[in-house]
């Protein structure tokens, strides 16, 4: 091969890259445009919680939390199928109580959170359960996989504070190896099913 | 770290080490080293690695990564040219691993990833290529390889990354099993130029791959990085003189900052600690 020929390849190589990065990335799913949307309720982070659990060593029920949350929820009980549900979980927001286990959480072996910064949740279909319940069904995504869930919901009660509010919880358990996370779990360290609940707080919109 | 979990990461690469060192000497042991840390990534994950086509929709930096140092150990080369393709190959192999991280960054950012890494790679080949190859037949060099890796490996896992540590501890067991393969079956090894610049790659990549993917810290990925450098200060004529104890003196040069940087990180906390 020439000399000449081969100088160029670096440069080529860069030249590549600053073209795909110009051109952008491939297309991420992602949440975060039904809080644009005038008929929905946000949810009010600093009343909202997601705990999780796992099993350590086959033994104990070990819990975390995220503690943020963002999003939206368009629910009319009337009309469910009409409805609407996002969510976007930093995974920054990770906490154990132990901030070396939070750094390993979100490191490759996890989360993986430099290169999927969030959990998200968008939902496709909202089907009524009981009087004030749901089900939710959806594409959950962590870890850089998706996975379509259905997610129970229940309406926990409605009020007024600095506006009209709603409450929800739902309760669900996934398997982590759908998502790639697979660490400790032929070793019996970390179990394989996670269970996850969500309470949220929505605000209604101002007029 | 679990007893099997070592095994997943190291059986594959020494196994297809010895199985090419059989066969074919030392022409396909980076192939066998790079197919290893495939292998060892898919036995700890019980899943295998996504194709490339796959990754090209949906990426992922560690499988990108593997697949460009398959990659790299596929297109060996010697002479000159082959240590400006071992920098094109370190550029590329970090361009694609960066590919989801980088959909935030400035340009200007990407440029210093990219651009450096194909420089270090570059300057590491030649350094590298220079204090291994006048040893060629010594089990050194290949010792010297295994080392350079497994303290790569050990800062990698203090970076937060078990998985990345495991997967440069497999690349680190391959060359380990050919220094193994050369003391005990006598056997005729040539660690030449195309291996040499091979190392080069890795130890580049799997550097600019810690704290881009995971959380080493700049200063001692860069400090383990630079110490191949060190090498270049063995005077070239007692290089030709004294090969053998060149090449030891260079691999000792070599690690000597990577253990400085595990020395740094091992001030701070276990990472594994809880």
């Amino acid at each position: 091969m020439p000399m000449k020929t081969l100088l160029l390849l670096p440069v080529a190589v860069v030249s590549f890259a600053f073209a795909h990065n110009l051109a952008g990335g491939p297309p991420a799913a992602a949440a975060g445009t039904l809080a644009e949307a005038p008929q929905a309720w946000t949810i009010d982070a600093g009343h909202s919680s997601v705990v999780f659990r796992v099993k350590h060593a086959n033994a104990a029920w070990f819990q975390g939390t995220f503690d943020r949350i963002e999003g939206a929820v368009v629910l009319d009980p009337a009309k469910p199928e009409a409805g609407k549900v996002e969510l976007t979980i930093p995974v920054e927001s990770i906490d154990t109580n132990d901030q070396k286990r939070d750094g390993h959480l979100k490191a490759p072996d996890f989360f993986n959170a430099k290169e999927n910064p969030s959990i998200t949740f968008v939902s496709e279909k909202i089907a009524k359960r009981g009087d004030n319940s749901f089900d939710v069904t959806g594409t959950l995504a962590m870890a850089g996989k998706q996975k379509t869930v259905t997610i129970p919901v229940e309406k926990t009660g409605a009020g007024e504070f600095y506006g009209a509010r709603e409450g929800w919880l739902a309760s669900f358990s996934i398997l982590r190896s759908e998502f790639g996370m697979t660490y400790g779990i032929a070793q019996g360290s970390l179990g394989d099913e996670v269970v996850l609940t969500i309470a949220l707080e929505t605000v209604q919109p101002k007029k | 770290m679990p007893l099997l979990q070592i095994v997943y990461g190291v059986a594959p690469p020494i196994a297809l080490a010895l199985l090419a060192l059989s066969r074919w000497g030392g022409r396909c042991l980076a192939v066998a080293a790079a197919l290893g840390a495939l292998v060892a990534y898919g036995l700890l994950f019980w899943r295998l690695p996504a194709w490339p086509h796959e990754l090209w929709q949906n990426p992922n930096g560690i499988e990108w990564l593997l697949w460009g140092l398959l990659g790299a150990a596929l297109l060996r080369l010697g002479g000159r040219a082959g240590a400006i393709v071992d920098a094109a190959l370190a550029a590329a192999v970090v361009w694609l691993l960066t590919g989801k991280v980088a959909a935030s960054w400035a340009l200007g950012e990407l440029l210093l990833h990219v651009g450096g890494a194909g420089l270090a790679a570059l300057v590491l080949a030649w350094a590298m290529r220079r204090s291994a190859t006048p040893a060629t037949t010594s089990v050194l060099p290949w010792l010297g390889a295994s080392v350079l890796l497994s303290v790569d490996a050990a800062l990698l896992t203090l970076g937060k990354s078990a998985l990345l540590g495991q997967l440069t501890g497999a690349f680190a067991a391959a060359f380990g099993a050919a220094a193994g393969a050369r003391l005990l079956w006598r056997k005729d090894l040539a660690f030449s130029a195309p291996i040499a610049g091979f190392v080069a790659v890795v130890h580049t990549v799997l550097l600019v791959a810690g704290p881009t993917l995971a959380y080493l810290p700049w200063r001692e990925a860069g400090l383990a990085a630079a110490g191949p450098l060190l090498t270049l200060l063995l005077p070239r004529g007692f290089c030709e003189r004294r090969p053998g104890l060149a090449t030891g003196c260079a691999a000792v040069l070599a690690v000597l900052p990577g253990i400085a940087a595990l020395w740094l990180l091992l001030g701070e906390a276990n990472p594994y600690g809880y």
